[in-house]
């Protein structure tokens, strides 16, 4: 039985193939469009902006570089940026996540653990590490990471005091590594 | 956790801060660079960032079914375009630009070969750290009038928003006077950054790339003296600008 395309090889044949998107796209919507519903918290919203990283895959297959992980991390990325952006263009006070983008490893431990598991895998396993949090731990680390939110505008949002703030995001992401520590190693 | 082999106890708090994008500007760069002299440190800041990289995968869920159809309905519409034969020739993949970028900057930059695998290094390690992701720009830079010997590259990365820059054969300039780095987006000069050259000449130095300023394509980068916090226009001579 033949084995299944690459991902690589669905993109090298996209520029003459375009049905070759729609299997990208059947292997990667659920993620692209989770996380454009969570960062802008609107289906319209996170409809377009899943569309506008297909084509822009589709128009630009090679701004893709498997030499730096998986397509499937890149797409997260590539997703999360440009929802920032739309959130920023909203006209939202949102900060710039100089710290939070800067650093990926070359070969990111998200692409590692998609090399390994399958992305349904991946998110059983996440899903179940943030739901064994506290639920104020695991809303200021999506408030950070899918809204782009300063420590003082997540506090403002949980009505609560900034070092109560800090506090939370520190054990929430020492608990999300202890808990994920054989996906991340 | 344990503090680091520095020593510092801090470190800890700061790692998660960090990562979490929490810290100022003036103590994230400090605290990279504990980071470059500090393998346990970075290890551990990796897998932090790992942890905090996974979290998006919590939230796949199952798009309308309608979209399907629409992007690639629009995909195909697409395809009876001519795609931008400029856009693309600027768009390269990190790692062929870094191959091209030694190949190019050794011509410029002539037998200093040492330095300029410790400067590219350096721009790998520092992308490395800054989320580098795949989309590169790149321009060359050459002097004008009597800075004709001025030479030099700028990459931008968009969706890093971050930015390259490495100039040389530029004067000192007095103190109160900087070299501003522009990027001229239709009839607008984006400000990208100022600096000042080092005693050799040189400018070599990151900095961030204001996409939201960006409204459409870039059309040339160019580089002027200004008077140190000057204002969003130029107003200075042009002494460099890219081919």
């Amino acid at each position: 039985m033949a084995s299944a395309p690459t991902d690589q090889q669905l993109l090298d044949s996209l520029d003459g193939d375009p049905a070759a998107l729609g299997t990208l796209y059947d292997r990667y919507a659920s993620l692209v469009y989770g996380i454009a519903l969570a960062s802008l918290r609107d289906p319209d919203d996170a409809a377009d902006l899943t569309q506008e990283i297909f084509l822009r895959i589709y128009r630009h297959p090679h701004q893709y570089d498997p030499e730096r992980g998986a397509l499937g991390a890149f797409l997260v990325t590539m997703t999360r940026t440009r929802a920032i952006d739309r959130l920023r263009a909203r006209g939202r006070k949102l900060r710039v996540l100089q710290h939070v983008e800067r650093a990926i490893p070359q070969a990111s431990p998200a692409s590692t653990a998609l090399e390994r598991y399958s992305l349904q895998q991946c998110t059983e396993r996440v899903r179940a590490a943030l739901e064994r949090l506290p639920q104020n731990q695991r809303r200021v680390l999506e408030l950070a990471y899918y809204r782009g939110l300063s420590q003082s505008e997540i506090a403002d949002d949980l009505a609560a005091s900034l070092g109560t703030v800090k506090s939370w995001a520190r054990r929430g992401l020492l608990a999300l590594r202890d808990a994920l520590g054989d996906l991340i190693e | 956790m344990t503090p680091t082999a520095n020593g510092n106890g801090k470190d800890p708090e700061r790692a998660v801060d960090y990562v979490l994008g929490h810290l100022e500007r003036a103590d994230a760069d400090a605290f990279e660079a504990r980071l470059a002299a500090d393998c346990a440190l970075r290890t551990e800041v990796e897998r932090l960032r790992s942890a905090l990289e996974l979290l998006p995968y919590a939230s796949a869920t199952e798009p309308p079914p309608a979209l399907r159809s629409r992007v690639l309905r629009a995909a195909q519409a697409e395809s009876t375009r001519t795609p931008s034969t400029a856009r693309r020739e600027r768009q390269i993949v990190w790692t062929r630009f870094a191959a091209a970028a030694a190949v190019v900057l050794a011509l410029i930059l002539g037998a200093d070969a040492y330095r300029l695998r410790s400067e590219l290094a350096l721009q790998h390690e520092v992308t490395a750290l800054l989320q580098q992701p795949n989309v590169v720009l790149s321009f060359s830079l050459a002097g004008t009038g009597e800075h004709a010997r001025a030479h030099g590259a700028v990459a931008l990365d968009l969706d890093a928003k971050k930015g390259a820059v490495v100039l040389r054969r530029l004067p000192r300039l007095p103190s109160g006077q900087v070299y501003s780095l522009w990027a001229r987006v239709g009839d607008v000069a984006v400000p990208c950054g100022d600096f000042s050259a080092a005693a050799d000449g040189g400018v070599r130095a990151p900095f961030a790339v204001p996409v939201e300023s960006y409204k459409a394509s870039i059309d040339a980068l160019f580089v002027t003296v200004e008077p140190r916090a000057g204002g969003d226009h130029p107003t200075g001579p042009t002494v460099m600008e890219s081919a």
